[in-house]
């Protein structure tokens, strides 16, 4: 496939970045809302439940959605990673998707969590008109696990910036504005303590459609003018 | 076992149809894979055959764990499930622990089969599927982790008030969702390695 003319490796690299985006985007757009246009993820923990229960299908598939989006969005990053070493950097982007890796998978456990005690709390509450016990410290946890996700989101968001400068896959405007974002985002993220995570997706969407653009692919046979000519890995391995 | 210069670990057979493994170049620094028996192949394929033998003891110290009418423990609702947890819980742990390395020890394995087909060629499947396995093993394991403490406790805190803990039954559905997603990046892998071997041609089509 990727032997083709079209499909070059930072095309299927771009497309893979791309379908991720928009799988957690589409999630996010179609949030589930109260009677008035609030969505769920702002309302006290009654209110909450009691969202979920009366959209329980939409519910499970926005998580579904949110889990998808980030498991292809991980294997964009580990084939834009290859990008990055294919072109000389060693460390950074490397750093990169294993902090994005580790934040996802807090993630999707946070999205288990949703997909399950959320919706038997919910039939809990519906049931006895009373929030379970266990229910409010749980999400205590999970919401800390969601802060860490986020922390690490930026940090990943970070290292492929420094990537994006010190190499030449993409253009360094694109490099400058991964850490410009993942700093404000940071600060953000400190003083309100929480943070939209859809926002991280429109990067991968930026540097998706990039890597689709003929200027941003590999001559057949070399690299692109002014690369630096770093030694292609092989293995996949993190 | 990482060298800095490139090594080639197959060649071509006659007429290059096939593929034959070779032994690796001598390498004083790296004895053990320098001998003629333990090439880096043959190594990668006792480290996958070591993971699945762990993980299907573990699973074979499951099957003796049954109720009075012969089900597997699998089988029965939850408070059945926590009573021959309470009445099996050496060999409960000890065949979740066998899992759990039986999971651990593929992870090394792939990531060593990765490194080989990488060397064949292939780069972009294999890394998509040593990433879901891990990705997926990292839930099953805390899926795993959860067997032997939660189900534990809960079936000691049923033996002693006869009443299942309000806690268990929502828990036990999140570590099932764990358990469903990791068998979907689990398939994913494989699917993934099935395409890496038909692009490289290592191995039989």
């Amino acid at each position: 496939m990727q032997h083709r003319t079209f499909w070059t490796e930072r095309r299927f690299t771009g497309m893979t970045l791309l379908l991720g985006a928009v799988l957690f985007l589409v999630a996010a757009f179609t949030s589930v809302t109260d009677s008035k246009g609030t969505p769920v993820y702002s309302l006290p923990p009654r209110e909450y439940l009691f969202v979920v229960f009366t959209h329980s299908t939409l519910w499970q598939w926005d998580n579904v959605l949110f889990i998808s989006g980030t498991i292809v969005t991980i294997l964009g990053l580990a084939l834009l990673t290859t990008q990055f070493r294919d072109a000389g950097d060693r460390a950074f982007s490397s750093l990169g998707l294993l902090a994005f890796v580790l934040g996802a998978v807090l993630w999707i456990i946070y999205g288990a969590f949703r997909l399950s005690i959320d919706l038997w709390a919910a039939q809990e509450m519906a049931r006895t008109a009373a929030i379970p016990d266990y229910y409010v410290p749980l999400t205590h946890w999970t919401q800390t696990l969601f802060i860490i996700h986020t922390i690490l989101s930026f940090a990943a968001l970070l290292a492929y910036g420094v990537a994006l400068l010190t190499t030449r896959v993409l253009p360094h405007w694109v490099g400058w504005l991964t850490i410009v974002y993942a700093l404000a985002g940071s600060g953000v993220l400190a003083y309100t303590h929480d943070f939209v995570p859809l926002l991280h997706y429109l990067l991968t969407i930026v540097m998706g459609i990039l890597l689709l653009l003929p200027r941003y692919q590999i001559p057949a046979g070399g690299r692109r003018e002014g690369e630096p000519s770093g030694v292609p890995t092989t293995s996949g391995q993190l | 076992m990482a060298s800095s210069a490139p090594v080639t670990y197959y060649a071509r057979g006659v007429g290059g149809m096939h593929r034959t493994w070779l032994p690796l170049p001598e390498k004083k620094e790296d004895l053990m894979l320098s001998s003629t028996f333990w090439t880096t192949p043959r190594f990668t394929s006792v480290v996958l055959i070591l993971g699945t033998l762990l993980f299907g003891s573990g699973a074979g110290l499951y099957l003796p764990i049954k109720d009075e009418k012969g089900s597997f423990i699998f089988g029965p609702p939850p408070r059945e499930w926590l009573r021959l947890v309470f009445d099996h819980p050496g060999l409960r742990q000890g065949s979740t622990i066998l899992l759990i390395s039986g999971v651990v020890v593929t992870i090394l394995g792939l990531a060593m089969f990765t490194s080989l087909l990488g060397d064949a060629g292939d780069r972009n499947f294999l890394q998509l599927g040593l990433i879901a396995f891990a990705f997926g093993a990292v839930l099953w394991v805390i899926s795993l982790a959860f067997r032997l403490s939660i189900d534990l406790w809960a079936a000691q805190e049923m033996a002693r008030t006869a009443a299942m803990p309000d806690y268990y039954v929502p828990l036990t559905r999140w570590t099932g969702v764990l358990f469903v997603i990791y068998t979907v990046l689990a398939f994913s892998a494989l699917a993934a390695y099935g395409g890496a071997v038909l692009s490289t041609g290592v191995l039989p089509h």
